[in-house]
């Protein structure tokens, strides 16, 4: 009994939020910086207008649109391990449950707000909400966005609840932490009641978040497939862009958990054995995704249609062809090869490979969105050379590194506040496996 | 010591090898530009002065695009200016009329447009020129026991009034969307009143009223330049016109959604949202069990 109240007391003590120390403070400073330095430049956006981004009229998307992309894409990881390990009762889950699930919260609203700083009036996005049309798919896309925000939230939420008192326990009383916490967890004292309706909840959203999720990708995979343009009229689209989807959400947990595992010595919690299931879902979630960028590639270069040709050959051995065979080798080819090694899927080696899916889909992402709006049906033609090709301007570069810079933000501090793994989840599952050993 | 001399040497050979190609490219010849001047006119309305620049390329004239040319009426100097242009990549381009020169026009009735192109980067100079002598169309419709016909009267002015212009080559078309269609075949020649007449035997979808347009033109006439009247009749097939934008469609405005689009998703848009209100709902309730509890 004595050494079970140790055993509780050292988790709590291992869990609890901790304060920044030298490198936590450089690292939020830093993001801070980016995201007033990319503030700064959306004020000179919105002053001189998009004339101060690379986009033109052919390329009109540019890297915010294959951002926005991206973050719609790593959000879905929230409802891969949170949701679809909890039906599918995967035991190993819990400390990657919060992890994965503040990613998707963060990514998500960075989607939304990517989205807004992609749009030439932005005081006029309320159009968007008095004027919908339910016949354009970027209405579909904002109406799925905004439920698997409020989602993601509550599935963050309920969870914590549990979290709570024990964080209110231990804030000092009168600091506005403490104020914080009791606010968001005032009323939970882990009632059997309480605890039924919780996890009833929790229930609900794990399974509604499952389709919202796989339809927030496909509905952004529609917004360019419903367009007839090279490279994007494909019927593979949605589950093209789900499965990559996965995968990059795969491979930022592999990164966070090795940075949170790292930083905060949890290597007691994050173990070996996360690591190495983590990558092997990973390595089926590269094959898989090699599977659809095998069908969205080699078909139409199998048949070459004069119109697709220009876009194909961009990305095989033109302008983009760099880019697009390192995306295709460091995002996905390399990381299978070495996951699918146990020596692989060591921590840091598996955090290398992690890092490598996570840039080569925000570069695959970008290869998806331009290239097609480089290479339009009817020719290029009578236009200053400047719209023949793309490159991001640097004020493009510093709101698209602010955007990514504020969502990391947003994890940092969350990390800061509250517990990344679910402390009276760790606590009980401990217990279970106690008493059942015993 | 021979070393570096043989290395100075070979340097230097490197370099004149190397600097070779750019004295080449300074001396490099300048091009031989072909110019046209047309004159187009519509329904009595100003002219607009067409240019055509072209250049041998493989021994064939070619359209050049980015030629700067300047046009002139009657004189080539400033008071004679009309404007610049630039000739597109089909190697053509339009100056219309300026208010001065509309002016001029309309008081005259003998012109000589120039086009020039001078201190081109690429080609040598040239010019070339067009006289024209004012002349219009009058187009005649006429319906008899179902024979359509049309009737042309083309009239010059020869200083003190309009006269017939006997002999010149008069082509009867029905406009449509990317080009004319020619009506009764061949050009027809006026005779001593300037009247040319064909018949009107084509089967055309028209408008809602069945109104398509027939022009007669002179086409690049040597004496009067392209000169075109078109006058609207209703011998075309009535198309009943596509409302498809009025009805519900997914290209309609956001009052015309298709019913299936306004009821499928908002039924799951209701049901999803009300399961999120119930869970905001456990939430509170979770609160209230708490506070009751303690």
């Amino acid at each position: 009994m004595n050494a079970h109240s140790i055993d509780t007391e050292k988790i709590t003590a291992d869990l609890l939020p901790q304060k920044f120390g030298r490198a936590g403070k450089i690292w939020t400073v830093l993001l801070v910086l980016i995201c007033v330095n990319g503030l700064f430049a959306y004020y000179q956006q919105l002053t001189k207008g998009l004339v101060v981004t690379g986009m033109r009229d052919y390329a009109s998307w540019g890297i915010y649109i294959s951002n926005f992309v991206f973050f719609v894409a790593i959000s879905l990881v929230g409802s891969l391990i949170t949701a679809i390990f909890r039906l599918t009762n995967v035991e190993w889950r819990t400390p990657l449950t919060r992890i994965s699930e503040i990613i998707a919260v963060s990514a998500i609203l960075f989607a939304s707000i990517i989205i807004i700083v992609d749009m030439g009036r932005p005081d006029r996005f309320y159009n968007l909400f008095f004027f919908a049309r339910l016949q354009s798919p970027i209405m579909w896309d904002v109406i799925v966005i905004t439920t698997y925000l409020t989602l993601s939230i509550l599935f963050l939420y309920f969870p914590l609840l549990a979290d709570l008192p024990i964080l209110i326990r231990t804030s000092r009383k009168g600091t506005w932490l403490h104020k914080m916490y009791s606010f968001l967890g005032s009323g939970w004292i882990g009632s059997r009641a309480q605890r039924m309706l919780s996890e009833k909840a929790v229930k609900i959203i794990s399974i509604m978040i499952v389709p919202i999720a796989l339809s927030i990708h496909t509905v952004t995979s529609w917004l360019f497939a419903t367009t007839y343009r090279p490279g994007w009229d494909s019927t593979n689209f949605g589950a093209y862009f789900v499965s990559g989807a996965f995968l990059v959400g795969g491979g930022g947990v592999l990164v966070a958990m090795y940075v949170f595992r790292h930083a905060y010595r949890l290597e007691a919690y994050i173990t070996d054995k996360h690591f190495d299931r983590m990558g092997r879902i990973v390595v089926m979630l590269a094959l898989l995704y090699l599977y659809f960028n095998v069908n969205e590639y080699l078909v139409p270069a199998f048949k070459m249609k004069t119109a697709e040709a220009h876009h194909l050959m961009s990305l095989f051995t033109g302008e983009f062809s760099v880019l697009f065979w390192s995306a295709i080798l460091f995002g996905m080819i390399i990381p299978v090869i070495v996951l699918l090694f146990p020596q692989g899927r060591k921590p840091k080696v598996a955090f290398v490979m992690g890092i490598f899916v996570v840039v080569g889909a925000w570069f695959k992402r970008f290869l998806i969105v331009t290239p097609t709006m480089l290479s339009p049906f009817l020719p290029i033609y009578d236009v200053p050379d400047s719209y023949r090709h793309y490159w991001p301007t640097y004020d493009e570069w510093s709101i698209t590194l602010a955007s990514l810079a504020g969502a990391l933000l947003i994890v940092t501090l969350f990390v800061r506040y509250f517990p990344i793994i679910p402390i009276h989840e760790t606590i009980e599952e401990k217990e279970a496996v106690q008493s059942h050993s015993v | 010591m021979k070393k570096i001399i043989s290395r100075i040497t070979w340097g230097g050979l490197l370099y004149a090898l190397a600097a070779l190609p750019l004295h080449a490219q300074d001396k490099k010849e300048k091009g031989t530009l072909r110019l046209e001047v047309a004159y187009d006119q519509k329904n009595d309305d100003l002219p607009v002065i067409r240019v055509v620049a072209r250049a041998k390329v493989k021994k064939k004239f070619k359209p050049v695009a980015g030629v700067a040319v300047n046009v002139f009426l009657d004189h080539e100097n400033a008071e004679g200016f009309l404007g610049q242009v630039e000739t597109r990549a089909d190697g053509t381009n339009h100056v219309p009329l300026t208010p001065a020169a509309a002016k001029y026009w309309r008081d005259h009735h003998h012109f000589t447009f120039i086009a020039a192109v001078t201190n081109n980067e690429n080609y040598e100079d040239a010019s070339a020129q067009i006289d024209i002598s004012k002349a219009r169309i009058e187009l005649l419709v006429n319906e008899k026991d179902s024979t359509r016909t049309l009737t042309a009267k083309v009239l010059a002015h020869n200083d003190t009034a309009w006269v017939p212009v006997p002999g010149a080559e008069v082509k009867f078309v029905a406009k449509r969307y990317f080009s004319d269609l020619p009506v009764g075949g061949n050009a027809v020649a006026t005779d001593d009143q300037g009247l040319a007449t064909a018949d009107y035997k084509l089967t055309l979808p028209g408008d809602a009223e069945g109104k398509i347009f027939v022009a007669a033109k002179l086409d690049e006439n040597e004496t009067y330049g392209t000169i075109q009247t078109t006058v609207p009749v209703k011998w075309g097939t009535p198309v009943p016109p596509d409302h498809l934008f009025a009805q519900r469609t997914l290209w309609a405005t956001r009052d015309k959604t298709p019913l299936w689009l306004l009821i499928f998703p908002n039924l799951i848009i209701v049901t999803v949202w009300g399961f999120i209100f119930y869970l905001v709902y456990l939430i509170v309730k979770i609160r209230n069990l708490g506070k009751t509890t303690s």
